[in-house]
């Protein structure tokens, strides 16, 4: 046997990418002690890398829909190898839905973000009526696409609406700066808790290189104020 | 499951895909070949069998469609003494091995260090899922 192929150590070695770790560590996810858990920790990783490479090209990717910028978000989950769909019936459209084995299933409800209420009503989509809320099928994130500035500004907003107009909603606490955070809330139809990442992706787009140079009395703009 | 509906499920689901070409020669072989000769398929031979190399990405992209997503293949690890003498894991030894890193011995009861570099994975096929309505 040895000589014929690697050993797990070589193999792991040669996952040089995010990417490429995430898809063999997918690979054997039916073994794992956890293979939940693990699923998950995997789709937040692959949504963190995803979003990431469309924060990386948003010069080309601002001003695309929702649904342009959640093809391009499957596409990348897809190569990963990942049994991510788009469009699936889950009593409804659903944005993103990944399959695994033994009916593990996690939803994405992705909103472009013009205002909190719309962000709220994907909320009510992915908890109440996309996701069964049943085990193996009760976890999920809305994914904010957010082209204006201040995208960490708009997540606190985010989480402080929950708060304020979501009765029994459960927010982790998170580091400063994090862009994303964790809620939990009771499934109307299962009964039980369903947890949902609020995540974004910055997608604002607007250099200050060809805003010229200060003139006496006058700023212009280099961070944001 | 018949062989050409799954991979017409992969073709679907992964069609533009690299590893959709290295699933199909996968399931091509296990179809073609004996029960015997696709129960130990280690990363040498599946990389002889696609004409990549065992430690491509793209090959491992491929195990993780036929494996994780669709059960056409499961996946094995045997540990090798310092003698040669192969120990095949059980269950619970992959799980632990997989989620903390860490393998005992089986002859002494104590953990291995660095067991990952004398851990080898391979593949077990599952024939019954791909024959099952021919």
């Amino acid at each position: 046997m040895i000589g014929q192929g690697p050993s797990w150590a070589e193999l792991l070695a040669e996952a040089k990418t995010p990417e490429q770790e995430i898809s063999l560590q997918l690979a054997v996810l039916r073994h794992q002690a956890d293979p939940y858990g693990e699923f998950i920790r995997l789709i937040n990783r692959a949504i963190d890398c995803g979003l990431s490479d469309l924060s990386r090209q948003k010069n080309l990717v601002h001003d695309l829909s929702e649904d342009q910028l959640s093809v391009m978000l499957v596409g990348h989950l897809k190569g990963m190898s990942f049994l991510a769909r788009q469009g699936e019936n889950n009593g409804g459209h659903t944005d993103i839905t990944i399959d695994g084995p033994d009916q593990m299933r996690w939803i994405g409800e992705a909103k472009k973000y013009t205002s909190y209420s719309k962000l709220f009503g994907g909320s009510r989509q992915l908890i109440n009526r996309y996701s069964a809320g049943t085990k193996h099928q009760d976890h999920g994130a809305i994914i904010v696409y957010i082209s204006k500035p201040d995208a960490l500004g708009v997540m606190n907003k985010w989480r402080d609406y929950l708060r304020r107009f979501v009765p029994g909603i459960i927010i982790d606490d998170q580091e400063d700066e994090q862009i994303d955070f964790l809620c939990h809330l009771k499934h109307m139809g299962s009964g039980r808790m369903m947890h949902a990442r609020n995540v974004a992706a910055v997608l604002y787009h607007k250099p200050t290189d060809t805003m010229g140079s200060p003139k006496k009395g006058k700023t212009v703009g280099l961070g944001a104020a | 499951m018949k062989a050409d509906t799954i991979k017409d499920t992969i073709l679907e689901q992964w069609g533009d895909e690299p590893a959709v070409k290295l699933c199909f020669e996968i399931i091509d072989f296990i179809v073609r070949e004996s029960r015997q000769n696709s129960s130990m398929m280690t990363m040498g031979k599946l990389a002889e069998i696609t004409g990549t190399d065992a430690r491509s990405p793209v090959l491992v992209n491929a195990l993780s469609m036929l494996t994780s997503s669709l059960g056409v293949m499961a996946w094995k690890f045997v540990f090798f003494h310092d003698d040669d003498e192969p120990y095949y894991l059980n269950e619970g030894d992959v799980a632990r091995f997989l989620s903390e890193g860490a393998f005992s011995d089986p002859r002494t009861g104590v953990d291995v260090g660095q067991s990952s570099s004398r851990i080898y994975p391979y593949l077990e096929a599952n024939p019954d899922m791909l024959k099952a309505d021919q």
